[in-house]
């Protein structure tokens, strides 16, 4: 059992986790679990997570289109649970224009964009439609416009990194455009601090900091405004990204803003995420 | 605070020190402490990352070093390289007068993909028969197969074995099925296995829960992630605390000279 004076401490902190996965995937977590909408509400609840931002797995292992329609209507008025939609930069794909694109996003108040470009025969170099200006650029600069942001997994193999040219191109080329990386960097700390020092529009999702402290570790070079809680739900435990956290050497005003302020802050459900 | 929820919390699994691979931050014995009181670890057992990627030798007298500054806080595993199987033979009897070494560390990927039944591991695994002391040894996926591990593990009756890192790139469900055959071999509940929503769950219901030892492997991944994930499981409290701690002190009996059970 969790003590009372834990899960209300937790709650305080108002959890939004970045990213959990709804949806049957052809390949489940361990144990054949996955997630549907009720699975993630009841381990949000006895955990004390107040928010959500989901996307369907299938929107990333069928089809965008597809998935991303699924999700609003699997979610429906859940409040706690936010949309976020995935994103294949292309008007052939996604049916519209980027403009469309965007008033789509109002509609059907998706909070941010996923961007999984790599390709399945090499994730860490190869991806499958041309990560360039020349081809994602109509959208990108839509969504720039609206500061809408987007979060961007390349997957790499475990031990590999994501080509770190094309995430410096991308914030180079749209420097209003919020963009968060939620990829392991456990071995890659000095990269990742040169470059979000350059980068002021990168943001990073806590569990890719896998590495003892190196939230900390990071807050300290970089701010704690440049880190967003996400778990990879169900994948991994709500509970490792809740405990890094709550647990981690940082002030309460710090640990605020990076479970759940920053967030709601980049998708505009707050004004001002604050710092200290 | 979460760390004081009633557990008493053994880290089995973890290293310290730098790394050539890749930078890690507060890797020293000062700041690993802070870490440990910082998530309410106890005692942590380490075999430093010198002794499993470099000079098994430095590395091992580091190890030894940081378990006599610190002693009841760091125990330690004395690094066997099958490389150098001369050298550890000498070694090996000196180093197992110390109570704080409590266990041997191997590691096959690091040491060459050196395989674990290779002529250079015998007089470890004989030596760990004879006196039954554990040996916790790193799995991955290029490494031996689990019917090598079960050689093994035949092989050697008395000599208690942990499955590194839960077998996890070798099925979870084959490891817990080899550890509920075989009375020597044991479940090394550490990263990632251990923050793994399922992964999680699938131990809890499947495996022997006196034979699951909880480590982290820190400072190559924080503790946080795997004590909370562990900590605010559904897991029963019975098998948290054998999993803490309790089958620890059953396995590491050499622990309890530094350590009261």
């Amino acid at each position: 059992m969790i003590k009372q004076e834990v899960l209300e401490e937790i709650r305080q902190l108002e959890f939004l986790d970045l990213s959990v996965i709804l949806g049957r995937p052809g390949v489940p977590s361990t144990g054949g679990f996955y997630c549907e909408k009720e699975n993630a509400l009841e381990e949000m609840k006895r955990l004390g997570v107040k928010n959500a931002l989901t996307y369907h797995i299938t929107s990333k292992g069928y089809k965008p289109v597809y998935g991303n329609k699924r999700l609003i209507a699997e979610i429906g008025e859940t409040k706690e649970l936010l949309i976020s939609w995935i994103l294949i930069p292309d008007e052939e794909e996604m049916g519209c224009t980027p403009s469309q694109f965007i008033i789509k996003l109002k509609e059907n108040n998706v909070k941010a964009v996923r961007l999984f470009p790599a390709s399945q025969s090499n994730a860490s170099v190869s991806t499958r439609y041309s990560f360039t200006k020349w081809f994602y650029g109509d959208f990108m600069e839509a969504l720039e416009k609206d500061k809408v942001p987007v979060i961007l997994s390349f997957n790499p193999h475990r031990r590999a990194e994501p080509e770190w040219d094309k995430i410096f191109s991308l914030a180079s080329e749209y420097p209003d455009l919020p963009i968060i990386l939620t990829d392991v960097f456990t071995r890659a700390t000095l990269s990742l601090v040169k470059l979000m020092k350059l980068k002021p529009n990168i943001y990073v999702q806590t569990t890719g900091l896998c590495l003892q402290r190196q939230l900390e570790f990071m807050v300290d070079k970089l701010g704690p405004e440049r880190f967003i809680a996400g778990s990879n739900y169900p994948d991994m435990h709500l509970g490792a990204m809740i405990a890094q956290v709550y647990l981690a050497n940082l002030t309460y005003k710090q640990k605020k803003l990076i479970a759940g302020d920053n967030a709601r802050c980049l998708m505009g459900i707050i004004k001002n995420g604050g710092s200290e | 605070m979460l760390s004081t929820m009633g557990y008493r919390i053994i880290d089995s699994h973890a290293h310290i020190g730098p790394y050539f691979n890749f930078f890690i931050p507060f890797n020293n014995a000062k700041d690993m402490l802070k870490t440990m009181d910082l998530s309410g670890i106890e005692a942590t057992v380490i075999s430093s990352n010198a002794a499993i990627s470099s000079d098994v030798i430095m590395g091992n007298k580091y190890t030894l070093e940081t378990v006599k500054t610190y002693p009841g806080r760091f125990l330690g595993h004395f690094m066997f390289n099958p490389n150098y199987a001369e050298e550890m033979k000498r070694y090996v009897p000196e180093y197992f007068k110390n109570d704080g070494i409590i266990g041997f560390k191997i590691h096959p990927e690091l040491s060459g993909d050196y395989p674990m039944p290779g002529k250079g591991y015998r007089y470890m695994w004989e030596y760990s028969n004879k006196h039954r002391i554990p040996v916790l040894f790193h799995t991955y996926f290029g490494g031996d197969r689990l019917e090598v591990i079960e050689a093994v593990a035949k092989d050697y009756p008395d000599s208690p074995m942990l499955i590194g890192h839960g077998g996890s790139d070798l099925g979870i469900e084959k490891t817990v099925d080899l550890v509920n055959k075989y009375p020597n071999l044991y479940y090394d509940m550490c990263s990632p296995c251990n923050k793994k929503y399922g992964a999680i769950k699938l131990v809890a219901k499947e495996c022997n829960p006196d034979k699951v030892l909880f480590g982290t492997d820190t400072p190559w991944n924080d503790p946080d992630l795997s004590v909370g994930a562990i900590l605010l499981s559904e897991v029963e409290d019975s098998i948290k605390r054998k999993w803490f701690s309790e089958n620890f002190f059953r396995l590491y009996k050499r622990a309890s000279k530094m350590l009261v059970p």
